[in-house]
């Protein structure tokens, strides 16, 4: 009715219709003409509430877009977002719209569900086709210009810069400082003096090291004037052993290295963890050339051993095999996807300075990494998974296995053993039960009377087993009155009154009844039990001879399609009628059966109804009912009613003495309703089976049998015999065999080989391609992302990965030295340990918006350099300490620092805190104390005595130690560039009260007592051993005041402890000049 | 300003400071750190006064936060959600009705706690809660909280960190990071609980962060003022003497600063934490010293280790500290899988004290300042698992919120007719974490942390926060 239309929206239509006519003409696409009764339908049931409720995140002029959809035209509504078309025509369930609007998985508008009608009305125009006026294009541009992209430095080739020019030319010592120094003229900043000989030696063994110099290397290096002095201090340290305990824990930082998982549920700890951590600090040592280093580390598995050591291209794949896992007790696509960021993350940054994982949900926003290449390199590691290797020759671990199967053998064997006579055991004793009762009767009156009834002499006095005797007082113990029925008459057993009747050593008959009632019930069930009749109900054949404990009669199966079975037979001779009802064999238990006009027959022909008689006993599931089904409703089988009869439920069974004069047995088998017909029953499998005997059926006694059995001879019951126990009942050969046996158990155990050692790796899985994940969820997937490396620095037709999971090409690709970043990467985390700050500041992230370097061609130069050293780390560390630029003191100056306060350009050395690893060290190593023992199984920290290097603590990331914690040390949970470094009080809480601090205070107080005559001697040593100097004169001055001062106090700490816990806990300790 | 003094840094605290106001940079502080502000001597304001005060992006409502979590997950149609639709269909699964739990469950299990109305609101609370109930009217219950996971690790992860893998830091760490604690002498984060929940430290863990937004764990089954805060005690010496020993570390630190040009920010931030330390020793006792309370105090909190916690986190959050999070206790134990009647004995050892709270804190003139956030990791299902126990429910439970700039007295969304899931203005986890930051003056979507490359948030991509709900 476009008379009712507003006028703007008439304009507006109008406008619509005659853009929609121009872009007709423009592209064949949008061709489709719009009827007014669509367009009506449009402009007022769509475009209202699009405008009102989506375009505030959906519009070209949205502040921020969501999810890349734009709403606010035609072409750009059915081109859709991130996670595809917005509106597919014709098709409402394809329409991403309309199942948000649903709140159907996407939940849309977020603010609340729009009504049901405005979700109709969507329905409805997609399934017209979605006519739509409103054009304009696509707008929100995607796709990623690799051209444009591989221009970002990081992308370049690694050139061989020439050497700048600089007019200073007296005052670089190294290459390296041609082009620090021509950024600082070029900045006008000029270098300030460079460090004194003191201040060097601890700066180069702090980082070498992580440790102080001793005094005589100071001493060494101080009268040594040679030009070559430094770099023989540095060849020294670089041969020294614990050169790669700290280096090898930077690495450690990048591999995110942990023995353990953030949460505990459904994982183990990584026990042999440490081997990988041992394999870094020796490949450190050994200065592994890196592009080995990095190949191992990602595909040691697929490249085989070194020359060095058998088995380190196992362990170095603990960079990935002790990797993040995640919960995946629900959403377990989701966790495993986590895990597989883990993996790219912490490769792509760790190696590469990339942010890849920056591509799991949509293309990178800033480097030109598409979500393609985020799942081929995906693709490689879910083609790979975690794996235990063993550390040893297959020989090893197939001894080792059957070592173990042989322990479970020998261990099966002495368990079986244990259990056949355990119950042999038990049983033997079952004709000992009222004796015990009886004794437990004296035991109980005794107690009541307040004498002392002391259990060994009963025991003694009875001929009874004491052990077995105390079990019986605890079952028997009035406490458990009601726990088990058959015992009912026991506890109503009234002590006092019975005993007082009673009198004398003579029990009463009222207990001698009950006592041997009870061992005769437990007798006649194991009677049952013991027998030999098989399950499967068979009369014996009319004709045949009857063998006891067989059914005289049995029905066939009675089911709901067949619901009755008449039973009729002749029982001339029989005392005893039993009647069971079985559940028919098929284990389910809707078995409501019921025993239909039960009677007894006289040759004569009066009948007797079973029902008019009292049974000798009844037992079964449920209490049987007369004339009434086992619920107490009218017994109904096959949808009739019956008056008289049995109701019961299965298993049951129910025994009778037989009057004379009767000859015959007659019934009819009920299948009662109430079974076959309860809701959520069995409905069709119902089935129960009734068979008739004349004395005790053999085979399983029913329910509340079996239950009384296991509360008397079962584990928990009085006759039950513990296993560490069980020797003293056995005798003669039983016993012999028992003691034989646990002897072949514990040689099978010794015998055994020792566990291998194993290492936390990786190995390969069935190679296949992953599916593009749609905004990372990995129940929406796109099309295949081939295994390959990454397209801008591998080029746009890079070939795909065929050889197995590919991780051995990636890991070629990683480091060869035509790739760019790796190289770059790697010099540059160097770098930056040697000055505080890398020349790329964001060490993990060379992409466009990690920092630019400070000095790219000195990156290019070290880069290139490193390379042609054959990836010499050591040689790297030469190449920067012997540099004047390394070699610059700390001092601040005023011109500089206004230029660059942030010493970007390295006119000055920076000023560093030691790290907590260097700085505890240091602590040991000062008071003496320090274990230099490298290698092995993690230590605690949280263990004060523990005195080796922080490096071998225990790394967890479930709950990091919280020394560790206080002085910065980063969340192993994922990839680590570089520490922060904050400064809060609880540090120094640590530092002033902690059980640590205080025993290096007393240990290097200690120490420094046997290195002097007096207290000025021994300052002068203490300054030495802790700062590498010898204290001013005003720093002795305090210190001997300070030792000389009047007790005024009860302190703990002698003078001298506090005085060398001052020394430790100061700044010149803790700072690095 | 002399040349020197910006060697060190002023300038850069200045810049950060005045961007921290005007700009709300704190993504950028984020952005420093990753590019190495924090590493060194030049420019380290972040890292030398990590837990300094610092401007909120907006005025905010609230200045503190405690979060009495209850967990295990407390069900939500025996506590603030009443739904008389139980009884009608008790121990029935209408077919009409989407029931779909995680694991088999049986009919619906209507509630054994009868519900009442208190207050000028008349809004229905369970007889579980009476004390609690008297203070409806300071209450804003929130009927429609939806998760995502009905397993207890992730979804404690994600009440605490919006993320369901334990990867990201802790709300407590992101409010220490973005506004910085009012009082340095304490922790700034801490969590109280006997034991340790499910998860454990990830709970509270700063993950990417500065290792100092690290909630601090206090076991409180039995406060020791010498020993709730790691080395808060010493052991080896008198205080005067102590004082004595600081002096000269003083002086030594001194001569060392001023062999260095008598200036460098590093080093003298680590002489002030020296003095800070030895403040802290005195004030973080006194402040888990219950003993300093009245006995009318002390009466109305009740007794029980929730109790003390209750009282503990009022006298911190009197103290400056920002973030409070009390555990109802160790493992999971609001975990009623098999008979829901479980909830009783822990709704009488918590309903007290936290009635007390939310009263002291009113009487304090602090209930304005302090946000109180109430509630499980998910909910219960209203049908009966075990016969009488309810399983886990993400779909739809209840957590209410009061002071701290909310409106008290409302209910806030809806769960379907068997409070079986959320269905009118659903609030996810996400929406309440952007919520709390907007209460303490932070906008979730700026509160950032340049880490692997991308800004992260607290909440993710996600998070709307509820207006509705501020008063």
């Amino acid at each position: 009715m476009p008379h009712r239309m507003h006028p703007p929206a008439f304009i507006l239509l109008l406008f619509s219709v005659l853009s929609l006519t121009f872009f007709i003409s423009q592209r064949a696409s949008a061709a489709e003409k719009l009827t007014p009764a669509q367009l009506e339908f449009f402009e007022n049931k769509i475009r209202p509430i699009l405008v009102n409720r989506c375009y505030e995140c959906h519009s070209q002029k949205s502040k921020i877009v969501k999810g890349g959809l734009l709403l606010d035209t035609r072409d750009a509504t059915r081109k859709g977002g991130e996670s595809g078309a917005a509106v597919v025509p014709g098709k409402p369930a394809e329409s991403l719209i309309y199942t948000a609007l649903q709140y159907d998985g996407l939940e849309m508008p977020p603010k609340g569900k729009l009504p049901k009608s405005v979700i109709a009305d969507f329905a409805n125009w997609i399934k017209m086709g979605a006519p739509d006026p409103r054009t304009g294009p696509t707008a929100v541009t995607s796709g990623i210009d690799f051209a444009k992209g591989r221009t970002h430095w990081a992308y370049q080739p690694i050139t061989l810069p020439a050497l700048p020019a600089v007019r200073n030319s007296t005052w670089p010592e190294h290459d390296i400082d041609r082009f620090t120094l021509a950024k600082l003229e070029a900045n006008k900043l000029h270098p300030v003096a460079a460090a004194g000989k003191l201040a060097l030696i601890r700066r180069a063994t702090f980082d070498l090291l992580g440790l102080p110099p001793i005094p005589s290397d100071v001493d060494t290096f101080m009268a040594d004037d040679s030009p070559k002095a430094f770099a023989r201090v540095i060849d020294r340290l670089l041969a020294s052993e614990h050169y790669g305990e700290r280096w090898g824990r930077y690495w450690l930082d990048v591999a995110r290295y942990s023995e353990d998982q953030a949460h505990t549920f459904a994982t183990r700890p990584n026990t042999n963890g440490y081997r990988y951590r041992d394999w870094v600090v020796s490949a450190f040592n050994r200065d592994m050339p890196y592009d080995t280093f990095v190949r191992l580390q990602i595909a040691g598995d697929l490249l085989g051993p070194t020359d060095e050591d058998p088995y380190e291209h196992l362990v170095a794949l603990g960079f990935f095999g002790l990797g993040a896992q995640y919960y995946k007790n629900t959403d377990r696509e989701r966790a495993l996807a986590d895990e597989l960021d883990d993996r790219v993350d912490t490769l792509t940054r760790g190696f590469m300075g990339l942010t890849v994982s920056c591509a799991r949900c949509h293309d990178h926003k800033f480097d030109p990494i598409p979500t393609q290449d985020y799942y081929s390199i995906a693709g490689i590691f879910r083609s790979s998974r975690l794996h235990n290797a063993p550390l040893c020759e297959p020989e090893y671990v197939t001894g080792y296995n059957d070592g173990q199967k042989r322990i479970k053998t020998a261990d099966a064997a002495v368990k079986k053993f244990m259990a056949d006579h355990k119950a042999t055991a038990a049983q033997s004793k079952v004709d000992d039960i009222a004796r015990y009762m009886e004794a437990v009767w004296t035991y109980q009156v005794s107690r009541i009377q307040g004498k002392s009834a002391p259990t060994a002499k009963l025991a003694k006095d009875r001929k009874l087993n004491e052990y077995l005797l105390k079990r019986w007082i605890s079952f028997l113990d009035p406490k458990n009155t009601g726990k088990v029925t058959a015992l009912d008459a026991w506890f109503a057993l009234d002590r006092k009154k019975e005993e007082l009747l009673a009198g004398g050593d003579a029990l009463p008959t009222s207990v001698t009844r009950v006592t041997q009632g009870f061992q005769g019930r437990i007798t006649s069930l194991l009677n049952v039990k013991d027998g030999v009749a098989s399950t499967n109900l068979v009369a014996s054949k009319p004709g045949t001879a009857h063998k006891p404990g067989q059914p005289r009669f049995v029905t066939p199966l009675v089911t709901k399609v067949r619901p009755t079975a008449g039973i009729d037979l002749d029982i001339t001779g029989f005392k005893n009628l039993y009647l069971v009802v079985s559940d028919g064999g098929n284990g389910k238990s809707c078995d409501h059966a019921d025993w239909i006009a039960p009677r007894l027959v006289s040759a004569k022909g009066d009948e007797l109804s079973l029902t008019k008689i009292k049974w000798k006993q009844s037992e079964g599931f449920a209490a049987t009912k007369i004339d009434r089904n086992y619920q107490g409703k009218p017994i109904r089988v096959g949808g009739k009613t019956y008056p008289i009869g049995f109701g019961i439920h299965a298993p049951s069974m129910l025994v009778f003495e037989i009057p004379a004069g009767y000859t015959r047995f007659k019934a009819t088998g009920g299948l009662d309703n109430s079974g076959s017909d309860q809701p959520g029953g069995c409905g069709d499998q119902a089935s129960v089976q009734f068979s008739v005997y004349s004395e005790t059926p053999s085979g399983t006694p029913t329910t509340a049998g079996k239950d009384l059995l296991t509360k008397v001879l079962g584990k928990n019951g009085p006759l039950a015999v513990a296993d560490k126990d069980l020797e003293q009942f056995l005798t003669g050969r039983d016993r012999t065999q028992l003691v034989a046996l646990k002897k072949d158990h514990e040689k099978a155990r010794a015998d055994a080989p020792a566990m291998y050692a194993i290492a936390h790796a990786y190995t390969e899985s069935k190679p296949a391609d992953m599916n593009v994940f749609v905004r990372g969820n990995p129940a929406n997937q796109r099309e295949i992302a081939p295994r390959r490396f990454l397209r801008v620095i591998a080029g746009d037709d890079r070939p795909s990965y065929t050889e197995g999971s590919g991780r051995r090409q990636l890991a070629m690709a990683i480091s060869a030295a035509d790739n760019p970043l790796t190289p770059r990467v790697i010099v540059n985390r160097v770098w930056q340990h040697h000055f505080g700050r890398g020349i790329v500041s964001t060490p993990s992230n060379f992409g466009k918006l990690g920092e630019r370097p400070t000095h790219p061609q000195l990156l290019d130069y070290l880069a290139r350099g490193f390379i042609d050293s054959g990836w010499s780390i050591k040689q790297l560390h030469r190449d920067i300490m012997l540099s004047a630029t390394y070699q610059l003191g700390t001092d601040n100056h005023a011109a500089n620092s206004e230029i660059d306060a942030d010493n970007r350009y390295l006119w000055r050395m920076n000023r560093r805190r030691l790290d907590i690893e260097a700085w505890r060290d240091a602590l040991l190593h000062v008071s003496g104390r320090l274990d230099p023992q490298l290698k092995g199984p993690s230590t605690m920290l949280s263990d004060a005595k523990n005195v080796r290097r922080t490096v071998y603590a225990k790394i967890s990331r479930h709950e990091l130690d919280s020394l560790l914690r206080l002085f910065d040390f980063p969340d192993a949970n994922i990839t680590s560039a570089k520490r922060s470094e904050t400064t809060v009080p609880q540090q120094q809480l640590f530092v002033l009260n902690s059980p640590f601090m205080v025993e290096q205070a007393r240990s290097f107080a200690r120490r420094l007592q046997g290195e002097g005559v007096d207290d000025a001697e021994r300052i002068s040593r203490a300054f030495r051993l802790a700062y590498g100097r010898p204290p001013s004169q005003r720093e002795q001055d305090l210190g001997q005041a300070y030792l000389s001062l009047e007790e005024t106090e009860t302190n703990k700490l002698s003078r001298w402890e506090r005085y060398a816990q001052v020394l430790l806990g100061a700044n010149e300790f803790m700072y690095l000049d | 300003m002399t040349a020197n003094d910006r060697s060190n840094g002023l300038t850069r605290r200045e810049t950060l400071q005045r961007m921290g106001t005007g700009l709300g940079v704190l993504g950028l502080a984020g952005l420093l750190a990753e590019q190495g502000a924090l590493g060194f001597e030049a420019g380290s304001s972040i890292s030398d006064k990590p837990l300094a005060p610092r401007a909120p992006h907006f005025k905010p409502r609230a200045k503190h936060v405690i979060h009495l979590f209850m967990n295990g997950g407390p069900s939500q149609v025996d506590t603030f959600d009443p739904k008389p639709a139980l009884d009608k269909y008790n121990g029935q699964r209408p077919p009409s009705a989407d029931l779909k739990t995680e694991r088999k469950t049986g009919g619906l299990l209507k509630s054994p706690f009868a519900f009442k109305k208190y207050g000028k609101s008349g809004i229905e609370v369970s007889e579980l809660f009476p004390h609690v109930g008297g203070v409806v009217d300071d209450l804003c219950i929130i009927r429609s909280m939806h998760t995502n996971i009905p397993n207890h690790e992730p979804s404690l992860l994600m009440m605490n960190s919006g993320e369901t893998q334990p990867t990201r830091p802790a709300m407590g760490s992101w409010l220490l990071y973005g506004l910085g604690s009012e009082n340095q002498n304490l922790p700034g984060y801490v969590v109280l609980c006997p034991g340790k929940p499910v998860v454990g430290p990830q709970l509270w863990s700063n993950s990417f962060l500065p290792g100092i937004y690290q909630g601090t764990h206090i076991n409180h089954s039995n406060i020791d003022p010498k020993k709730v805060i790691q080395h808060i005690n010493n052991n080896y010496l008198a205080k005067a003497s102590q004082r004595e020993q600081l002096d000269l570390l003083k002086q030594m630190n001194q001569l060392h600063l001023e062999a260095r040009g008598g200036k460098s920010n590093p080093l003298e931030a680590r002489i002030e934490s020296l003095e800070m330390a030895f403040r802290m020793q005195t004030e973080a006792q006194e402040v888990f010293d219950l003993g300093r309370e009245t006995k009318a105090t002390r009466e109305a909190y009740g007794t029980g280790q929730f109790a003390n916690a209750c009282l503990a986190a009022r006298r911190l959050v009197e103290s400056g500290v920002r973030m409070v999070q009390v555990y109802y206790g160790n493992g999971q134990p609001w975990d009623d899988h098999g008979n829901i009647k479980g909830h009783a004995d822990k709704a009488k050892n918590v309903d007290q004290p936290i009635a007390a709270l939310i009263k002291d804190l009113k009487q304090r003139g602090l209930l304005q300042d302090t946000l109180i956030v109430w509630g499980g990791e998910f909910g219960r299902t209203p049908v009966a698992e075990n016969g009488n126990g309810r399983d886990h429910n993400h779909h739809g439970f209840t957590m209410w919120l009061a002071g701290g700039g909310v409106k008290g007295g409302m209910t806030y969304g809806a769960s379907d007719d068997f409070g079986f899931a959320a269905v009118e203005n659903k609030v996810h986890v996400h929406d309440l974490h952007a919520t709390i930051l907007h209460l303490m003056g932070l906008d979730h979507e700026k509160l950032t942390f340049r880490y692997s490359g991308r800004d992260f948030r607290l909440t993710d991509v996600h998070g709307r926060v509820v207006k509705e709900v501020i008063a």
